[in-house]
């Protein structure tokens, strides 16, 4: 019965639960001796989880362990004692087990699931892997249980009846001895009769033990049954429990199943998942060998492609050389052609039209005259006469190692390059002037070549060319290999970034300062050199094969802003000027300047302005008001074009001047065969009807001439008086003639109304002369007239070359303001050969032979001049010309032409006087301007932004 | 009147003092308009260049009653205008002359004169105005309380040069921060400034393009809209191009430039526009040679450091533009030893601007080190560079130091410098000492210094850890800063480099689990990503992996499920797969993985992600659990091929990307071994 309720409670617990029971009490307790052997093997995977994943063996195994230790426990009636020691340590066994399958201590939230996945994940994976495959075993087992347990009630029931059947107290119901008196009475003797009782007894007694053999006393029958009937009881009991047992196996078993259902399910949904993956990963692996292929496709295209622009390039290249070849060959055949062409109007003209123009120009490409337009721009303070601008390589101071190709501005190596020895350089035709202040070139590294290295810089004139820039003395370079300066020396200083194929190297020459400055790319690197010598040329050094550079010397726009650089020092220069100490005496500056004001004015005969300027500064005039206002009028007649008058004037006024000075008087008659042909000279307008009050009263001889109010040997004769008698006398007597001369007011006027028409700025000052018609007209006239003749005085003068330059290129933009209305007024009228009138043209016929004749004199007196031949060729070719304001030589009929001849005459009759020929301020210009000049040849840079014109407003 | 009331008092007080000035005021109270007039006009003439008579007059209350008659409307407009003269006039004097006007309240007054219909009133309005706002004192909010004030002002624009010239000194001073900004282009002022650039007068348009400057400044939405304003058919950077020119005054070359600069970095002009690259670059590289002023090099070295900090190429060029790097060497030659003997002023003068020299010299150099180790290596070479910077660190003055710190930050990021300058000359002895108490700004760059010198190749690395930077770092992480912590996460991950045990376990103490778990679950993602490199230092060499997983494994094992749950980009993933892989090392940890089905899946999840960065990771980590040479490998081979992984394997084997396809390769090879 102890059995009993020992195999009743087992079944209670979940098969799991119950098997860890069993197998741990197996292994702990080792109770049922070294049964326990395949339970321990177990123990290690009970934790992990492998045995969950390999159900098949291990299962197999597991479900054999778990059977033996039953039966052991079945089979064995184990008293109380043996049943109850395995279930205890399986509890104390359990607790720390149950440690390090689920961490300690682990933390909340969160965490719960983490802890949960270990501990769990095993045990329903073992149990779940494990429990199907033993199922039947299970139930197989517990019947076997069952079987087993009715076998040891019977068992038990034998030993109890063999127990009860060995008792003995057995009794005999029956009297022997009477029996054997009986039979002692019928018969028997005694013995006999006792023999028979003791076989009957013998034989009952035997038949006894069958009997009770056989029988079953009540009281037995009724132990029996109650033996049996709790036996039925147990039975019955045992059966209801197996039944619920059995119900709860069948739960837990579906419960199983529910779990290997959801297992499976998951298995599907990662078997999909993997798929996927699979299918994914699939996708992007050919994806990305897609794009690769597409990326390769695209490269090749891409080199197809810079092939092709490459070709392409090349293409251009042959063409536009081609093209260019073409363009010189036009050009070169046009300028034969041109020239061909001058050569027969010359003959056509008699061979006395000479050739003004450099017919040249049209041979120079665009380049060259875009390299002409920014060196000028650029460079303005150079004379390109003098010190000719750096254009090119020189393809004669160069290293024979060195090529030069297109136009000899890309320069290549040659050499072997193989140790510095093979170095070569090159210089530019050109030293840098000083007069460019600020002079930039720049180098392009068409190709780096071997080893890249490039040398750029300057040199001076003789250094070894078979060398880098800036090894020698007074050699200078800037290396492209690493960027190293080299200053007149072997080992060069660190300087910049080094260069290579498709940088823009520039070298820019501070010639103010002396220094010099390298850019890359259009940056500027900081000074690399200082206290350069004078006269250095640009420079570059290779060294190595296949070195190709580029040089441009303003052929193409540069890259680096050096026109901002030159303002930057415009500025400076312009400040250093205008702060430029002038000394203590402040006082006898400014009379200094007055001075100068004041006999500028007497100088160009502004009589009425001198005159009130010498009153409100105090000054003294030297020259007489009379002298002034001579020199004026015959100026005035100049200018307007009547040369005869003011010839006649001059003599008049001043009889031996034009004698003593024959060259003077040929260039003035020279100047009035012009004014002939432009139809101006007074002889010739007469003719011409435009002025009939006076026509008659011109003769036609040009010798006598007789204006209306005054006789020319009065005038003779009252000179030679004056000239006898002194300066006074004689300027009294000019004075009373030259009233005559000023009453003339037809001409005046018509001088006076014309030179209003030149639209000339009317200065304040006129506003002081309102009262003096006569004087406010001829200074109207005269204000900026007389400015071009002060400058042209320059230009005449023999060294101030600069001057005349200048001056010319300020004043003329309104002078051609000027001419221009000048021509509008006379187009309709004389825009023919003098006027128009055949008279006119004989008169200037006979004239121009006069004048060959003088012409001829002159030579046999003084010898030849070359100026007076030039002249008259000049002038007698403007008749060739059907058209001569047209004309390659027209420009001598241009009114400016009339204002040197002007300022001659002027400076001619100031020096009769003892008087300087020109006014201390022009002469002080034209010492500005010659010292500009001067620093230009001694190399101070600083003369490049410093100009006259820019002080002169 | 109030004020008037009170005067009394003071001039008993300052009775002497004030007693000539006495006259002036009593004037004011004539009841002939005519002799008032006379007495103002007076008052202007004895004022003019005196600061004593203008601080007396001040006293004796005449400003209360200069304002009163400013106001009155029965003053005659002469009267006015010869009011706000004298009220101009005191304000030029001392800062204190300022305050006391300001106390006045005296800006309402003044912009009520400019209600006024009489121009004369208005420029003499505007003209104190002027001198007011320019002053330090005046709070520039001033300008903005009164929302008419400025539509008012845009509107005066067209009447003077005057107007136009103090008015846009007035913006160009009050306009702090980008609400200003706001307030002015909404007005329009672009459009009302942009032709003043083209002005006849050289104030005014020196003023209008001083506007512009901080108008632009750190404005994409000003500095786009300039960009495309038409001035007489010219853009508007065209116009600031031409006024770069070296012709023109050094103060309109610098200003335009930095207009150029700030619309530059607004995003308005490309850093690689020839008006950036040609023009404003080399313009203000000029502006730092030794001919400038100092007040000019000063400006110019910040506007170029500024311009060019966030481009390589423009570092490149400014580099090589002129010796800008032996330049600003010059730039701590002050106070030069010549001036201080021969000339106390100038002495003075150079002392006032050797701070802002040395910072904007440091600054500029930080910038120009930043990308390029070239260039690094040129300031390096400067003659006494390092021991300038190292000077620096200990110098008084915030800004030098934080320019110095800066510097030294950019020039730290040089491995070969940190391998010798850096350690002849012990930069981390000052450095410490700077991360000492040191606000903020100083911390970050400081901070983020310390991660370069920390890293395992810096020899300063060792005397670093000796002076408790340990410490420091994990203190920095509980910044509030964001920066700061990732400075300090960062530190201690480059710290943790193949660092010996003490160090890893000293940072494990002194972070704490709890720390590091916050800095997990941080905002920013940088921190996320440090943290998790710290990690994965940590987690390096296989002694290491086993000794802090078996004390710390759990915790590390939740982080790591946690990040590869949670909603994180590529990066933080592979990085927390590497972590995996490195704990997969172990010899122990791998336990912690194997028992983890859940990391399992996870990984082989990965595996088979579409970015190759996470397969790789993932890989790594498989092929460290299958590795074959290791004790119980066998049965770690099973369990992950019955997960199905060696299927993923043979996949990855064919794999485009050949990093993987090895990888793959090679664990199989465990496999088949």
């Amino acid at each position: 019965m102890d059995c009993g309720s020992v195999a009743g409670e087992r079944p209670k617990c979940p098969p799991g639960r119950r098997r860890l029971l069993l197998l741990l009490a197996a292994g702990r307790a080792g109770g049922p001796g070294g049964r326990g052997i395949p339970a321990r093997r177990l123990l290690p995977a009970l934790p992990g989880g492998p045995g969950a994943l390999r159900p098949g063996a291990r299962a197999v195994r597991g479900g054999a362990a778990r059977a033996s230790p039953l039966l052991l426990l079945l089979l064995v009636p184990c008293p109380r004692r043996a049943a109850a020691a395995p279930r205890r340590p399986p509890a104390d066994w359990e607790r720390p087990r149950s440690g390090p399958p689920a961490p300690p201590g682990s933390p909340a939230g969160r965490g719960g699931v983490w802890r949960s996945q270990p501990g769990l994940a095993p045990g329903l994976a073992g149990a779940a892997g494990a429990l199907p495959r033993c199922l039947g075993r299970v139930a197989a087992l517990a019947s076997s249980r069952r079987e087993l347990s009715l076998c040891a009630g019977n068992l038990q029931l034998d030993s109890r009846r063999r127990e009860f059947a060995s008792s003995g107290n057995r009794k005999l119901y029956f009297d022997t001895h009477a029996l054997v008196c009986v039979l002692e009475e019928n018969g028997f003797t005694t013995q006999q009769a006792e023999v028979i009782v003791s076989a009957l007894m013998k034989i009952m007694e035997a038949n006894m033990d069958i009997i009770y053999k056989d029988m079953v006393t009540k009281m037995q029958q009724e132990i029996t049954l109650q033996q049996i009937m709790s036996q039925i009881a147990n039975v019955k009991k045992d059966m209801i429990i197996l039944e619920k047992s059995e119900f709860s196996a069948l739960r837990s078993e579906n419960e199983k199943i529910k779990l290997e259902l959801h297992r499976l399910k998951q298995q599907v949904t990662d078997e999909v998942i993997k798929v996927r993956t699979d299918t994914k990963l699939d996708f992007n692996l050919e994806k990305s060998r897609v794009k690769e292929l597409y990326s390769l496709n695209e490269r090749k295209l891409l080199e197809i492609k810079t092939e092709m622009v490459s070709l392409h390039a090349q293409q251009d290249r042959a063409v536009t050389q081609t093209d260019r070849k073409i363009d010189t060959e036009v050009a070169g055949l046009k300028t034969m052609l041109e020239s061909h062409k001058l050569d027969n109007i010359k003959y056509l003209a008699g061979g006395s039209a000479a050739a003004p123009f450099p017919h040249g120009d049209s041979a120079l490409n665009e380049q060259e005259k875009e390299l002409q337009r920014r060196l000028k721009r650029l460079y303005p303070a150079v004379d390109e006469q003098e010190t000719p601008l750096p254009r090119s390589w020189s393809p004669k101071d160069k290293f024979s190692y060195i090529g030069l190709s297109q136009n000899n501005l890309r320069v290549h190596y040659k050499g072997h390059g193989k140790t510095p020895k093979d170095a070569a350089s090159v210089r530019a035709t050109h030293p840098i002037p000083a007069a460019c202040g600020i002079y930039y070139f720049e180098v392009k590294i068409v190709s780096k070549g071997r080893d890249g290295y490039m040398g750029i810089g300057l040199s001076a004139q003789g250094v070894n060319m078979n060398r880098l820039p800036g090894w020698d003395k007074h050699s200078y370079g800037y290396h492209g290999d690493d960027g190293h300066s080299f200053c007149s020396s072997g080992t060069g200083q660190p300087y910049g970034p080094t260069f290579t194929t498709g940088d823009v190297i520039g070298c820019c020459v501070n010639l103010i300062n002396n220094t010099c400055f390298y850019t890359k790319n259009g940056h500027s690197l900081g000074i690399a050199f200082t206290d350069l010598p004078p006269n250095l040329y640009p420079t570059v050094g290779l060294q190595t094969p296949g070195e190709v550079v580029d040089a441009n010397f303003g052929q193409h726009p540069f890259v680096f802003d050096i026109e901002d650089y030159m303002r930057e020092w415009r500025t400076k220069t312009q400040a250093q000027i205008d702060r430029f100490p002038i000394g203590d005496r402040e006082g006898e500056w400014q009379t200094m300047i007055q001075k100068m004001v004041s006999s500028y004015l007497v100088h160009h005969g502004y009589c009425a302005t001198a005159e009130a300027f010498a009153r409100s500064t105090d000054q003294t005039v030297l020259e007489e008001l009379a002298s002034i206002k001579n020199r004026q009028r015959i100026q005035k007649l100049v200018l307007a074009g009547r040369m005869g008058e003011a010839i006649e004037t001059t003599q008049q006024l001043y009889p031996s001047l034009l004698e003593r000075n024959p060259n003077l008087l040929f260039t003035l008659k020279v100047r009035q065969f012009i004014e002939m042909v432009n139809g101006t000279d007074s002889e010739v307008r007469c003719l011409g009807g435009r002025s009939p009050k006076s026509q008659d009263s011109y003769p036609v001889s040009p010798r006598p001439f007789s204006s209306p109010s005054m006789s020319p040997s009065h005038g003779m004769n009252i000179h030679s008086l004056a000239s006898g008698k002194g300066s006074t006398a004689h300027f009294s007597g000019f004075e009373s003639c030259s009233n005559g001369v000023i009453s003339n007011k037809a001409h005046q006027a018509y001088c006076h109304s014309k030179h209003q028409l030149c639209g000339l700025n009317v200065p304040e000052l006129n506003s002081i002369n309102t009262s003096r018609s006569q004087q406010a007209s001829s200074f109207t006239s005269n204000d900026v007239d007389m400015m071009e003749a002060d400058h042209h005085s320059n230009g005449v003068g023999e060294a101030s070359s600069n001057g005349f330059l200048n001056g010319s290129s300020k004043h003329d933009h309104e002078m051609e303001d000027c001419d221009t209305e000048m021509e509008v007024d006379s187009s309709q009228l004389r825009r023919q050969l003098c006027g128009g009138s055949q008279a006119a043209i004989e008169r200037m016929i006979h004239f121009g032979r006069e004048l060959q004749a003088m012409s001829e004199q002159l030579r046999r007196e003084c010898g030849k001049n070359t100026a007076n031949k030039k002249m008259l060729k000049d002038a007698f070719s403007l008749l060739a010309y059907s058209d001569p304001w047209n004309s390659p030589v027209g420009n001598q009929l241009d009114p400016i032409q009339r204002e040197p001849v002007c300022s001659a005459l002027n400076s001619a009759i100031l020096e009769t006087h003892n008087l300087p020929k020109q006014p201390p301020l022009a002469l002080a210009m034209g010492q500005a301007t010659q010292c500009l000049g001067l620093m230009a040849r001694s190399g101070i840079g600083s003369c490049a932004f410093a100009t006259v014109d820019d002080y002169l407003h | 009147m109030a004020c008037l009331l009170e005067t009394p008092i003071r001039m008993s007080v300052l009775s002497e003092v004030t007693a000539s000035s006495r006259h002036y005021v009593d004037r004011l109270f004539d009841p002939d308009p005519q002799k008032v007039l006379q007495g103002v006009i007076d008052m202007k003439n004895a004022v003019i260049g005196n600061n004593k008579q203008k601080a007396n007059l001040i006293v004796l209350g005449a400003v209360p009653r200069l304002l009163y008659l400013l106001q009155q409307e029965t003053s005659s407009t002469e009267l006015k205008t010869e009011c706000a003269v004298v009220l101009g006039s005191l304000a030029m004097g001392t800062e204190n002359n300022v305050k006391s006007l300001l106390d006045c309240h005296i800006i309402p007054a003044l912009l009520q004169g400019l209600l006024s219909p009489d121009l004369k009133f208005i420029e003499a309005c505007l003209r104190c105005l002027r001198t007011i706002f320019t002053s330090p004192v005046t709070p520039e909010e001033l300008l903005y309380t009164d929302a008419t004030v400025i539509p008012h002002l845009m509107a005066l624009l067209s009447r003077s040069r005057y107007t136009q010239e103090y008015i846009c000194q007035i913006f160009s001073h009050c306009c702090k921060g980008p609400d200003h900004q706001t307030i002015l282009f909404n007005h329009g002022a672009v459009q009302n400034i942009a032709h003043l650039l083209t002005s006849v007068s050289y104030k005014v348009r020196m003023q209008a393009l001083k506007c512009f400057s901080v108008l632009a400044f750190e404005n994409p939405q000003v500095s786009m809209t300039l960009v495309n304003v038409l001035v007489d058919g010219e853009l508007l950077p065209q116009i600031f191009v031409k006024m770069l020119q070296r012709d023109k005054p050094i103060e309109m070359q610098l200003t335009s430039a930095k207009c150029l600069t700030y619309m530059c970095r607004a995003g308005a002009i490309r850093t690689d526009d020839n008006c950036i690259v040609l023009k404003t670059l080399p313009c203000l590289v000029r502006m730092c040679s030794k001919e400038r002023l100092l007040e000019e090099r000063v400006e110019g070295a910040e506007t170029l450091a500024y311009l060019i900090e966030p481009d390589v190429e423009l570092q490149r060029i400014a580099s090589i533009t002129d010796h800008l790097i032996a330049m600003l060497a010059d730039y701590f030659k002050y106070p030069s030893s010549v001036s201080a003997i021969t000339d106390i002023k100038r002495l003075d003068h150079d002392l006032k601007h050797a701070h802002e020299l040395r910072q904007a010299a440091f600054k500029l150099y930080a910038s120009l080190g930043a990308n390029d180790e070239d260039i690094r290596k040129k300031i390096i070479e400067t003659e006494n560079m390092m021991d300038r910077i190292v000077t620096g660190l200990s110098e008084s003055s915030v800004k030098v130091r934080l320019a110095a710190v800066r510097c030294l930050h950019s020039l730290s990021r040089s491995v070969q410098q940190l391998r010798t300058s850096f350690q002849d000359h012990a930069v981390w002895k000052p450095l410490m000492k700077v991360l000492q108490n040191a606000p903020d700004e100083i911390l970050v760059v400081a901070s983020s210094m310390l991660c370069n010198l920390l890293l395992e190749f810096s020899p300063s690395k060792e005397p670093i850890l000796e002076s408790g930077a340990v410490e420091l770092l994990c203190g920095l992480t509980q910044s509030e800063n964001p920066a700061l912590r990732v400075n300090g996460i960062w530190a201690l991950m480059n710290m943790a480099f193949q660092a010996e045990q003490k160090i890893k376990a000293d940072i494990l103490r002194s972070l704490s689990t709890e720390q590091l778990f916050r800095l997990l679950s941080d905002s920013d993602l940088n921190v996320l990503m440090k943290t998790l490199g710290l990690l994965r230092n940590l987690l390096s060499t296989r002694p290491h992996i086993d000794k802090i997983m078996s004390t710390h494994g759990k915790q590390i094992m939740q982080a790591v499920t946690l990040i590869l749950e949670g909603e994180h980009n590529i990066e933080v993933k592979e990085q927390t797969l590497c972590i995996l892989a490195n704990i997969a090392d172990g010899t122990t940890a791998k336990e912690l993985i194997m028992t983890n089905d859940d990391i399992l899946q996870k990984i082989k999840y990965y595996m088979g992600h579409s970015h190759v960065k996470l397969q790789l990771a993932a890989m790594f980590c498989i092929s460290n659990l299958v590795w074959n040479d290791e004790e119980g490998s066998q049965e770690r081979q099973d369990k992950l091929r019955d997960m199905g992984i060696v299927d993923i394997l043979h996949k990855l084997s064919q794999s485009p990307d050949s990093n993987l396809c090895d990888k793959a390769k090679t664990a199989l090879q465990q496999y088949l071994a």
